[in-house]
Formats: C-alpha cells, structure tokens, sequence
C-alpha cells in the first residue's frame, strides 16, 4: 500500500517535472531533459563509469547511474497496515515537519533546475540517470529525517569518491538546497535541523577527493 | 585613507551595483558566515574578532572586503576605515584606521592596527568543534602624546587572540546559533587609544571576548558581545564592553550592522553608552 503510494506518487512528480521543465526553457532553469542532455554534453570520455553518478555534493543524495540495487526508492520501513496513504511517519518526526513525501519531492525537483543552471556543478552529472537521482535523494532525505524510508544507496564517501569535489562545489551544492527548501515552503526549523544533519555527512562527502 | 570630504555619488553607485551583482560573484560559503568586520578591521561582529575570515571565499578562493563603521557615545565618536582580504579561507590580511573623536574633552585620537588571523582548523558549520583561529593584531598610535600623559608606558602593542566560532543548527526556536569565544593577550588600553601598558599594570593580560548570534533567517542575525579589558591606568579606570547587535546581509557582497553599545568609563568619563553603525562590502 505504502510502497504504492510512494511509486505512484514518485511517477507523478517525474512528470511534473517534465511537464515544469518544458515549460521552463530558459537558460537559467533548465529542464529535467536539458538536464540530462547538457550532463550527457558536459562529460566525455573523461568520466568514468564509477562516477556516473551523481552527485553532488553533499548533502546528500547520491546514488550510481548504473542500475544497481542501490537505491529503492522509498521503501517502507515500517508497518502501517492502515488504510490511508499517510506514511507512517511519527506526525512528530522531521519528516513530518519537512511536509512529507510530497514537499521532499518538490524539493529534490527544484534542487536539481538549480544545479542544472549552475555551471560550477552539473558537470558532475554527467552521464547520470537523473531520475534515479531524485529518487535516491528523496530517499535519503526522507530516511536522514526518520522518515519511512530506509536509504540503502553507496556511502556518501564511495558515491563521491575521486570525483574532484572542491570546498567550493560543496557550498555552492549547500546552497542550492537551502534555497530549495527555502521556496518550497519548508519552515525555518525543520529546514535548519535537515540542513543540521545533513552538514554531519560533509566529512564523509569530502573524504576521498583528489 | 579616505575621508567623509568624499563623494558620495560613486559610493552610491558603487553600492547599488553590488547590491544586485549576482552572488556567483561571490564566494562559495554561505551568506553570513564571514560575520562583519569587528572594529580593529577583523572579521568578526562589532567588537570582537570571530574564528572565521572575511568574506565569503573557501578553499581556492579569494575575498576582499571593506567596512565603514561609526560609533557615537556620549562622549566619543569612534570612527573606522578597515580593508581585509581572505586568502583561500586560510589566512586573513587586515588593516584599519582608528579615529576617536573626544567630543566633550577636546581632541583627536587616531591609531592603525595592522591584523592577519590564521585559520588553525575547521568549519564552522561541518565541524564538531567549530573551526579556530590565531590572531595578531599589531597597533600604532599615530600621536600618543595623550596617552602618555595618562600614564600609558607605550605608543604601539601587539594583540594575540585564538578565537573559536561553531553554528549550532536549529538550536534556538528552530533558528541557528552562532557562538564565538576569543582568548587574548594584550597591553592596550581603551583598545590602544588610550596606549599600551600603564602605571597600574605594564605586562599582558589574558582576556576573554564572547559572543552570540541568533540567525533569525539566513540573511539576519541578532546578538550580544562581551569583551572583556585590562584596566592598566590608574587615572582612567575602563570597563569591560558589551553590545547588542543586529546584522542585514543583503547579499554576499553588502551588510549593515546596528549595534547599541555599552563602553562603561572611558579617560575619566563615565557610562559611555550609544549606537553603532557599520557597512561592509566584499568582492
């Protein structure tokens, strides 16, 4: 039930974000498939198959291209046989407050128009399958915040390893995602403990770069 | 150093471009977290030196900044003029020009402080304890002619401080928290305006600066500042400093910070208290 709603759910948001990134044809926002073109433009031969992936920095969500049992996105950790579609997230959990599923979506979405038009940052994804992407990183912030969701992706030091990830592409990836909270709605205090647990994974991010 | 004579046409222009100059211009850490520009010329809040450097730059970046800042006591206005560039979030280079204006008594005081802070350590947001850092602020008075009269035993001293800075996420109503503590070694009375050493203490002593920051949203902190100070003049007994403060960072490139300041006694007179105002832009 529970891993219905989230699929069912997560398909939803992959076309709204088609359906968004049509729409948004400028340079600054571009869109998922513009994305994924200038990712595939931005890394040739110099990428290796082990990076493909992803990404980003830091905070979080990264996952292989490759179709490894990385990621299942959102699985259900946890029970609620009840009939409704809530998750059964604590009402009191981080998770809860961030606004679910639905916000943490939203989220990951608009995160990625913005690493899209940053120049500094989405040549690290080149190659990457962009909807696997959003998947883990959903998955991985809904499980960071004690969601139900349990993330089973590589560590964040194997998924960034040797990719080159400077001080400077770290923050500018921090800074993308709070601005992405921050215009999703996400209040000040659930954004800051996320943002809060997330900062704990820098060291790992960070640890096996050239 | 430039002084109010100037135009103020180009600094208006000059303001309104970097207002709205895009912050990729910028450096990569984020907004606020080069606080302002401390009144010796280091970045830090008003009155005390911070762990962090100036600007925003990071690892292989480069940052300069440059403040303006005005305090008017009862008393006394304090005037200060302070460029500072940050090499690769390592090391910090600084120079300030002080100007102490003895509105009741008569007079001008004027000295320089030469600073560089060396990032020992750390991150003030990804690290556990915070990122530290070891200060020098060298100071010269440019006439110590009233200084020596109040018993000052010398005209130039050298600070040294080790400064710690941590934000602390979500910690206060869901806003973050800044805290900042600094340990120094100095001989300057008054900061240095009044001298270094004096009749009632001629060697260093070991103070402590603190100071809190609540981050209201990611571009406004309020806080309080304590400094503590030696006490070297017999004739002008002076107080530790303390200050509430409230920080607007436009962008990365421009902020302005109010403080309302409390002095205690400064060369004989009494209660110095009253406003502060600084601005500070960074490329």
């Amino acid at each position: 039930m529970i891993h219905d709603f989230h699929t069912s759910s997560g398909s939803a948001a992959r076309r709204h974000l088609s359906q968004t990134s049509d729409a948004l044809s400028d340079a600054s926002r571009a869109s998922g498939i513009r994305l994924r073109a200038r990712l595939a433009g931005a890394c040739q031969d110099a990428c290796r198959p082990a990076l493909l992936i992803i990404g980003l920095a830091m905070l979080g969500g990264c996952a292989h291209s490759s179709p490894a049992p990385s990621a299942e996105p959102h699985q259900a950790g946890t029970s609620a046989a009840g009939s409704t579609a809530v998750p059964n997230a604590h009402s009191d959990s981080l998770y809860a407050s961030l606004g679910g599923k639905a916000v943490i979506d939203a989220v990951v979405n608009d995160f990625l128009y913005r690493i899209a038009g940053d120049e500094r940052i989405v040549g690290f994804f080149a190659n990457t399958n962009i909807d696997h992407f959003a998947e883990a990183f959903a998955t991985q912030l809904c499980d960071i915040s004690d969601g139900p969701c349990d993330y089973t992706g590589p560590s964040m030091a194997r998924a960034h390893q040797h990719m080159g990830i400077t001080d400077a592409h770290f923050n500018a990836v921090v800074e993308h995602l709070r601005a992405a909270l921050i215009d999703q709605g996400v209040p000040i205090g659930p954004r800051n403990r996320l943002l809060g647990r997330l900062a704990r994974l820098r060291d790992a991010v960070m640890l096996r770069q050239p | 150093m430039k002084r109010p004579g100037l135009s103020f046409a180009p600094v208006m222009l000059a303001l309104i471009v970097l207002l709205s100059a895009p912050a990729a211009q910028a450096g990569s850490r984020l907004l606020a977290t080069g606080g302002v520009t401390q009144i010796e010329g280091a970045a830090g809040g008003g009155l005390s030196p911070w762990g962090v450097l100036t600007g925003t730059a990071s690892g292989d970046e480069y940052a300069a900044t440059a403040s303006v800042s005005q305090a008017r006591v009862d008393d006394y206005s304090l005037g200060v003029i302070g460029i500072a560039g940050n090499i690769q979030d390592r090391l910090e280079l600084s120079l300030a020009r002080q100007r102490l204006d003895l509105d009741t008594l008569g007079g001008r005081l004027e000295q320089d402080v030469f600073g560089a802070k060396l990032r020992l350590y750390g991150d003030p947001l990804y690290d556990i304890w915070g990122t530290w850092s070891l200060g020098v602020q060298h100071k010269r008075m440019v006439d110590g002619e009233l200084a020596k009269a109040l018993g000052a035993k010398d005209t130039a001293g050298t600070d040294l401080y080790l400064a710690t800075s941590k934000l602390w996420f979500a910690a206060v109503g869901g806003r973050n928290l800044l805290t900042n503590l600094t340990l120094r070694s100095t001989r300057a009375n008054q900061g240095g305006l009044l001298g270094f050493g004096g009749d009632q203490k001629t060697s260093r002593s070991l103070v402590v600066e603190g100071s809190l920051g609540l981050m209201l949203a990611p571009d406004w902190v309020v806080g309080v500042e304590y400094r503590q100070k030696p006490d070297n003049l017999g004739v002008a007994a002076e107080n530790d400093w303390r200050d509430l403060y409230v920080a607007h960072f436009f962008n990365k490139h421009v902020s302005l910070t109010g403080a309302w300041l409390d002095l205690g006694d400064i060369a004989g007179l009494a209660d110095q208290q009253g406003g502060y105002l600084s601005l500070q832009v960074a490329l």
